[in-house]
């Protein structure tokens, strides 16, 4: 009686450790990991930056002072990147890439909600733009371009030019 | 007798779970969102210095299937997994930009040479405005991994009709916005261990 207890008693340990190791193991397998859903705040993913909190913001009224605003938050931010750690998802490059395009993006929805796409041109944006850029920029920007050779600032700026063409196109766009 | 039934249950289990899991439909040896002539484009990563390097065909900026005022940033991550067996999850290097029109990559990271080796691509774009654009997408038989995977091929621009689409192939993706990432593709792969180093 007491040999026949014992052997229940162990095969139910046995089953309930099988079970407990079935349950350790799916959890880790069958989880999947939180993937942040994509979402687009002002048709700009947030895969890029584009919901970020502390993505560029634009308050000025004319088009100059809305280039003042880009390029004094592009200077601040790439600048911190260039001398900030490296991070796991995405490099400097990367990662200096989406700052400017969103910066780019929202700077052109807030010239074509105030009306003036027409007045704007992304020459002269971007030579204003630039009075806001530090030595340290005009310096190391081409080296966060890409993930390639670094390239002179005159590289970088022709493709922030490139880049700003936004503002010469689908002048009969709606902004959003 | 007992303890052998238990470990029998214990193997089954396991061996179920394993197949659920092991089967993860994102490998492709090809994928065109880079490379939009239709041609099957397959990249081999190998060791450079150490390093992992692939040659693919970059199309230098936006694909011409994307309409003018586009800007597009080619960017690609390498993917790697041991060859054992039990070996079922991948590890990640994060996102690099690749130079507008440069056909090769060589990542800072050193290789592990006893690593099966992978390359994603996927390309950020830029509009003037917000744009409805799909991804189209064909399957196609992956000879070293004896499977069919669905790759990302062609782009098509809703609002303006101009880009492709694939008579008979499957869209992928289909993503409102005026800047985003496509969806990425497999484009190049090791087709299993490396030989070299495994340090650089």
């Amino acid at each position: 009686m007491r040999a026949s207890k014992l052997r229940t008693r162990r095969r139910a340990i046995e089953i309930g450790l099988s079970v407990l190791v079935l349950v350790i193991f799916a959890g880790c397998s069958l989880v999947p990991a939180a993937i942040p859903e994509e979402t687009f705040c002002d048709g700009i993913s947030s895969e890029v930056g584009g919901c970020a909190p502390d993505r560029p913001s634009f308050a000025a009224t004319t088009c100059d002072e809305i280039a003042r605003e880009f390029g004094s938050q592009v200077n601040q931010r790439l600048v911190a990147i260039y001398n900030g750690p490296e991070e796991r998802e995405l490099s400097k490059a990367v990662r200096a890439t989406q700052y400017l395009t969103v910066a780019a993006s929202l700077a052109n929805l807030r010239v074509r909600n105030l009306g003036l796409i027409k007045e704007c041109a992304a020459g002269p944006f971007v030579d204003v733009a630039e009075t806001e850029f530090s030595d340290d920029l005009r310096a190391h920007a081409g080296e966060i371009m890409t993930d390639g050779d670094p390239v002179s600032y005159d590289v970088w700026r022709d493709e922030l030019l490139n880049l700003m063409a936004l503002l010469d196109l689908e002048e009969d766009a709606p902004a959003s | 007798m007992r303890a052998p039934h238990a470990l029998r249950l214990l193997l089954v289990g396991a061996a179920l779970i394993s197949s659920l899991t092991i089967a993860t439909p994102v490998h492709a040896e090809d994928g065109e969102i880079i490379e939009t002539t239709g041609s099957n484009v397959a990249g081999e990563v190998y060791l450079d210095g150490g390093r992992p390097r692939f040659n693919f065909s970059n199309v230098g900026n936006c694909p011409g299937t994307m309409p003018a005022g586009a800007s597009c940033y080619v960017e690609v991550r390498f993917v790697w997994r041991c060859t054992e067996a039990w070996c079922v999850a991948d590890d990640v290097s994060k996102w690099y930009r690749v130079p507008a029109g440069q056909d090769w990559f060589r990542a800072s990271i050193c290789a592990d040479g006893s690593n099966r080796w992978h390359v994603d691509s996927r390309l950020h774009w830029t509009y003037p405005s917000v744009h409805t654009v799909e991804f189209w997408g064909e399957s196609e038989f992956n000879a070293a991994l004896n499977a069919y995977f669905l790759i990302a091929k062609t782009i098509f621009d809703v609002n303006l009709g101009v880009g492709a689409k694939i008579s008979g192939g499957t869209r992928m993706n289909r993503i409102s916005a005026s800047n985003a990432v496509s969806t990425y593709g497999r484009i190049a792969s090791s087709f299993g261990a490396l030989a070299g180093p495994s340090s650089c």
